[in-house]
């Protein structure tokens, strides 16, 4: 009777021990500077990992269909150095270039998905490749440079504010995630994702075309990150190659930390956006106390590194 | 599919073989050839220097070309490594870890191929033209000091907040930093307030440290950064739809080698539309392009003296002199004397 009352309180600690890191995290901060908890800064945190919460999340969909994507940081620059492009020297309409952007990105994802199971590798080699690829496309639609004078209803989507508060980039983040949430957890899609990447023979057994659920999550993914890319340029009011690029770690970081297996087939997506703000408020906050560069560097992979025994070692049952 | 990538591996062995022989037959000709491996070419500014590179070598009968260094010394000695396989008679290199470049330069003595280190001096060189980077910085403070001393002629001594936004993870990084960090030497009006470190140099990271930095301290009126991604980040914040500054004209923001987009936003700081105000540059692409020629040609031919130390000009690019870059893509009406 102790004994299971000892492992509910694990399992408890061990599902709540992002959010516990975000409080604790947002009291130490407050306390230390009183910066940190006022409406501007909360809204800079929100806004500054609004791209990062919905990589993540499409870093989550792979990774739970048994997969992992090192090329989205490239993925997001091809789309934002192309739909730049499209409007700042094509003059282009925003809404096309959006589009376009959009649409690269889920058929890059694809592309992944279908290498992947076409080449039967693990998909971590797989995109590793396809990332060269990627970078070198990027690189050759902008021959390296950076694109300004972005359209002012371009830039709308992530600087406006409806309500003359409210940041539409937020908005659409969490309409994204919400709905990402909704179809992975409730819907017969998404059990099938989690079963794909859960026990893929099993699955197959059952009547599931796996490779087809691992392609279709590696577009549903691409899409996504199209999105992120939409985003992050509207909000930077510029883009070049190197936007985007590295982001898939602060995905996958979020992504491991909050519990979502690596094998697949495992994961929930409010504990990874719960991680993704965790991490947010940390850099944002090191700098608020004028915390130098490397200090940063010790503290966030402790702090890491302590959340992980955590999450792990209560997950065994304590 | 076995059939598909037996195809492509053909096809693959048979461009290289075909790429062999052309290094061949180059090797028995009598043209000069010279390989330039870049520091990285993330940015228009190293884009620029590498295709102004080949076209001033191929216009003098050179065949040039470059490789990227990915700001990688490993990368950086891969590329070399393969510009001594081809043979080169000249091997030009920025390096990023000078002291990585040892053996480089020892094969390169070996096979008698000339050795030339751009900006970064390596151990040893047949000629080395180098941009102090201590200099440079210097240079950047005191076209910052001559803007904040005429913009705040009425200012109380020392009393402008200036910000520094550095990225020390790399020597240059450092030693440039520690110069901007002085701005106080060279103006009478600035008061250093502020570094803000930076973990890498991008625009998103110079966006989210100046958001983060107007939370704390929404005073400071100048930014200094040696890096172009974190100075057009900056900018960026501030000339956002929601940004909490939307008057530009007591603020300032100046950079190090930065590119013709950060050269048109100079431009547009003019009418108001953004504090980024002005930049200084490793000489012009053109005039560096066109000094490394003259370099290269004197160690072909042996008219400089192994060793020879070639300076590289500064190039001063702010409201009195946007336009004259902007037409001409260099700056000549200005030099670092006129800012002593």
């Amino acid at each position: 009777m102790v004994e299971k009352k000892k492992k509910s309180f694990g399992d408890i600690f061990a599902n709540l021990s992002m959010p516990i890191l975000l409080v604790l995290l947002v009291v130490i901060f407050s306390i230390m500077s009183d910066k940190f908890l006022t409406s501007l800064n909360i809204t800079n945190i929100l806004v500054q990992n609004v791209h990062v919460a919905i990589v993540a999340t499409a870093v989550m969909i792979i990774m739970i269909s048994g997969g992992c994507d090192l090329s989205i940081g490239y993925q997001m620059s091809v789309a934002a150095v192309l739909v730049a492009k499209m409007m700042s020297v094509h003059k282009l309409p925003v809404i096309v270039a959006v589009i376009a952007g959009i649409a690269l990105c889920s058929l890059l994802g694809t592309f992944n998905g279908f290498m992947a199971l076409k080449l039967k590798s693990n998909t971590m080699i797989v995109t590793l490749g396809t990332m060269a690829i990627f970078q070198g496309i990027s690189y050759l639609i902008s021959n390296s440079k950076t694109y300004h004078n972005l359209p002012k209803s371009f830039m709308m989507i992530g600087q406006g504010r409806i309500f003359g508060w409210l940041p539409i980039n937020v908005v659409i983040m969490i309409v994204l995630v919400v709905a990402a949430g909704f179809v992975m957890s409730k819907t017969a899609v998404g059990r099938k994702v989690y079963a794909a990447g859960d026990n893929p023979e099993a699955a197959r057994l059952a009547g599931l075309n796996v490779g087809k659920i691992k392609v279709l999550s590696f577009t549903v993914a691409g899409v996504l990150v199209g999105i992120a890319a939409i985003l992050l340029t509207s909000r930077s009011g510029s883009a070049d190659s190197g936007t985007g690029v590295g982001i898939e770690f602060t995905g996958i970081t979020a992504c491991v930390l909050s519990g979502v297996a690596l094998k697949g087939g495992e994961g929930t997506l409010w504990k990874v956006i719960v991680a993704v703000f965790a991490l947010g408020v940390l850099s944002n906050g090191m700098q608020l106390i004028d915390l130098g560069a490397y200090p940063q560097y010790i503290a966030k992979g402790l702090i890491m590194l302590g959340s992980l025994y955590i999450t792990n070692k209560n997950a065994k049952g304590m | 599919m076995k059939k598909a990538l037996s195809f492509i591996l053909a096809a693959a062995l048979t461009a290289s073989m075909a790429t062999g022989l052309a290094v061949t037959a180059h090797a028995e000709d009598d043209t000069k050839s010279v390989g330039f491996v870049t520091f990285g070419l993330g940015g228009d500014f190293f884009q620029q220097l590498a295709d102004t590179f080949v076209e001033k070598f191929e216009e003098e009968g050179w065949e040039a070309s470059y490789a990227d260094g990915q700001f990688d010394p490993t990368a950086q000695i891969e590329a070399c490594e393969n510009y001594i396989a081809m043979d080169v008679d000249v091997l030009v290199c920025w390096s990023v870890a000078p002291e990585a470049m040892d053996s480089i330069v020892e094969q390169c003595q070996e096979k008698g191929i000339k050795f030339v280190a751009f900006v970064a001096p390596t151990s040893s060189y047949d000629a080395v033209m180098i941009s102090d980077n201590a200099d440079l910085a210097d240079c950047l403070a005191k076209l910052a000091a001559k803007w904040i001393d005429e913009t705040f002629a009425d200012a109380e001594d020392h009393s402008v907040p200036v910000a520094v936004f550095s990225c020390r993870t790399a020597e240059t990084g450092v030693v440039q930093a520690d110069e901007l960090i002085k701005i106080e030497e060279f103006s009478t009006k600035a008061k250093f307030e502020t570094e803000v470190e930076c973990q890498d140099e991008t625009m998103q990271v110079g966006l989210e440290k100046a958001e983060n930095l107007y939370m704390s301290n929404p005073d400071i009126k100048v930014f200094l950064t040696a890096h172009s991604g974190l100075g057009l980040g900056i900018n960026n914040y501030f000339t956002a739809i929601s940004s909490p500054v939307t008057e530009y004209d007591d603020m300032g923001i100046f950079l190090i080698n930065g590119d013709m987009t950060i050269a048109e936003i100079i431009k547009s700081s003019e009418d108001g539309e953004s504090p980024l105000r002005g930049m200084v540059l490793t000489g012009s692409v053109d005039d560096t392009a066109n000094d490394l020629l003259m370099v290269c040609n004197g160690v072909y031919d042996g008219s400089i003296e192994p060793g020879t130390v070639q300076k590289a000009g500064t190039t001063f690019v702010y409201a009195d002199t946007i336009d004259e870059y902007l037409e001409t893509g260099t700056v000549t009406s200005v030099t670092a004397e006129d800012f002593q």
